[in-house]
């Protein structure tokens, strides 16, 4: 998250705070979440948020979830003496390991790049090149190959479809695949107009294990040895019980 | 039947991990070999994680080793005496290899090195046991090793530490064993397998151990290798996924009891000539990778 979109976020939480009741709803835009948590069981298949809110203006909307941030690594291969080599690398830090985009139309047509490079909006934004980079003619592969490796695990989805019901009300019906990171997420709605950022709202969403889950996670983090030692534990009845089990027919 | 793993982080189909599993186990009564080398690769194709892949393919391997075992030590088809030799060399051979391990990783390219030396070493043991198994369907009586056994068994015959190994009918130093276990502890360490592999080949062609007896004392071995590695990758990596391993290993061990059954009723020769063919395989598979221009040429990876 960059230091302007951060500020811009927290100014627009705070005048939203100081806002008069009145006048928060006649606010430009208002919008909820079907879930404030995800949370992941043993049958966990992946699940579907609904956001759906309504416009007071006109204007674009915009809805952006964003997941955990994590360091990427992009290495690429070249054959070198007929072998094929990890030999060039580039690294990206603080990059959404989830971002999903829902808007009213494509956001070149939105026509506000300069909000939107701000507002970290569009893949795009996600990964500005690393300071210091040699070889920056190389940036565009090494950023397009990232992409394409989050839209094949589906956590990258910029086409999102945006549903209106008359001019105010939308929704959008955001997927999150059984892929997804456990951690802290945010949904974003923005109002866009001539260029202006006209209003916002954001919200969290926290995606946790739960029940036999997060049991046997919390187990595997925190008491290793136990763990591992269970595992054996485990395997050796299994051979044993098994062996037994046959030796007897 | 879709199963949320709590390790990998992912959803998979249970039935396939069972099949998976049964499929491994097979292999492993049948020929001796962990079948790491197969589940491995299998499990990263399905979404799992290298790094747990790699762990939990050893939690695995366990299961399946002792249920393979246990058949093998009711037809007394295990030699404990080379067998514990060969588990203190290995013990050694895989602390210092874990030591190799991350020298080599300092410098750089370790994945390259591990690949490498796969294709090396698998394909001139595959290359070996496929030519002598050749040989012997052709019809040639000739002894396998008739060609400059002289010159070898003096050498062999000057070792001191010299033990009796009754089970296998031989009478040999005891260095030579803890030597070849150490060589495996070491490639265990470097290749991330349970090691039947190197171990197998080593005892039927450097020790000259009978086959029959040379699979029991495999599955003995790397049952203890991959509980130590087991244990340490859950201490150090945390990759260890039990439930992964509860589905793989239910598979396996089922499995091992069949593959047990179809190794006894098979010649020596098949079996011999089955592993050359599956080790030949994997090299070839290995190297196909490595000169082959990749599909995707990038490889992400993420720190949280």
């Amino acid at each position: 998250m960059s230091a302007a979109r951060l500020l811009l976020t927290a100014l627009l939480a705070l005048a939203a705070l100081l806002a008069p009741p009145a006048a928060r709803a006649n606010s430009p835009l208002v919008a909820d979440i079907s879930t404030y948590r995800i949370a992941i069981d043993a049958g966990f298949t992946g699940v579907r948020v609904f956001i759906f809110g309504a416009r007071n203006a006109a204007g674009d909307v915009v809805v952006v979830i964003r997941g955990p941030e994590k360091h990427f690594t992009v290495r690429k291969k070249e054959r070198v003496a007929g072998i094929w080599v990890n030999r060039r690398q580039m690294d990206f830090d603080a990059v959404p390991d989830f971002y999903a985009l829902a808007a009213t139309k494509p956001l070149p047509d939105i026509g506000a790049q300069k909000l939107l490079q701000t507002l970290g909006i569009g893949f795009d934004t996600l990964l500005p090149m690393p300071e210091g980079l040699h070889e920056k003619a190389r940036y565009p592969e090494f950023t397009s190959a990232f992409l394409a490796y989050q839209a094949t695990r589906r956590l990258y989805d910029d086409r999102i479809p945006l549903g209106f019901m008359g001019e105010t009300l939308f929704k959008a019906n955001i997927p999150f695949p059984d892929t997804i990171p456990k951690g802290d997420y945010t949904a974003e709605i923005y109002l866009i107009s001539d260029g202006e950022l006209v209003g916002m709202q954001s919200m969290p969403i926290r995606v946790e294990k739960t029940g036999f889950e997060a049991t046997m996670y919390d187990f595997a983090m925190n008491y290793s040895l136990f763990y591992g030692l269970l595992a054996i534990a485990i395997a050796l009845a299994a051979g044993y019980g098994a062996g037994r089990l046959f030796e007897k027919r | 039947m879709q199963i949320y793993l709590p390790i990998a982080e992912i959803s998979v189909n249970a039935f396939l991990l069972l099949a998976l599993g049964g499929l491994t186990g097979i292999l492993a009564g049948m020929l001796g070999v962990g079948g790491g080398f197969l589940m491995t690769p299998l499990l990263i194709f399905i979404g799992v994680s290298p790094a747990v892949a790699v762990a939990t393919s050893a939690n695995q391997i366990i299961a399946s080793s002792v249920s393979g075992l246990l058949s093998h030590v009711r037809r007394q088809n295990v030699d404990f005496r080379i067998g514990n030799l060969l588990l203190a060399g290995g013990v050694v051979g895989s602390t210092l290899g874990v030591a190799l391990f991350r020298w080599l990783q300092t410098l750089g390219q370790i994945d390259l090195i591990i690949s490498l030396s796969y294709v090396v070493f698998l394909g001139l043991v595959g290359g070996l046991m496929a030519t002598d198994s050749i040989r012997h369907y052709l019809g040639h009586k000739k002894k396998p090793h008739a060609a400059g056994n002289d010159a070898r068994a003096n050498w062999r015959e000057r070792l001191p530490f010299v033990m009796e190994f009754p089970r296998s009918g031989l009478t040999l130093s005891a260095l030579l064993p803890l030597g070849i276990g150490f060589m495996a502890g070491l490639m265990v360490s470097l290749m991330g397998i349970g090691g039947g592999f190197f171990l197998i080949p080593a005892m039927i062609y450097g020790l000259r151990m009978p086959t029959s007896v040379v699979i029991g004392t495999s599955l003995y071995q790397i049952i203890f290798i991959t509980a130590n590695v087991t244990l340490l990758q859950a201490i150090t990596t945390k990759t260890v996924d039990i439930v992964l391993a509860l589905l793989l290993l239910t598979g396996s061990v089922l499995g091992a009891q069949i593959g047990t059954r179809i190794g006894a009723k098979l010649p020596a020769e098949h079996l011999r000539a089955l592993l050359a063919a599956l080790v030949l395989g994997v090299a070839l598979r290995l190297a196909y990778g490595l000169f082959i221009p990749p599909a995707n040429p990038y490889t992400i990876t993420a720190i949280p």
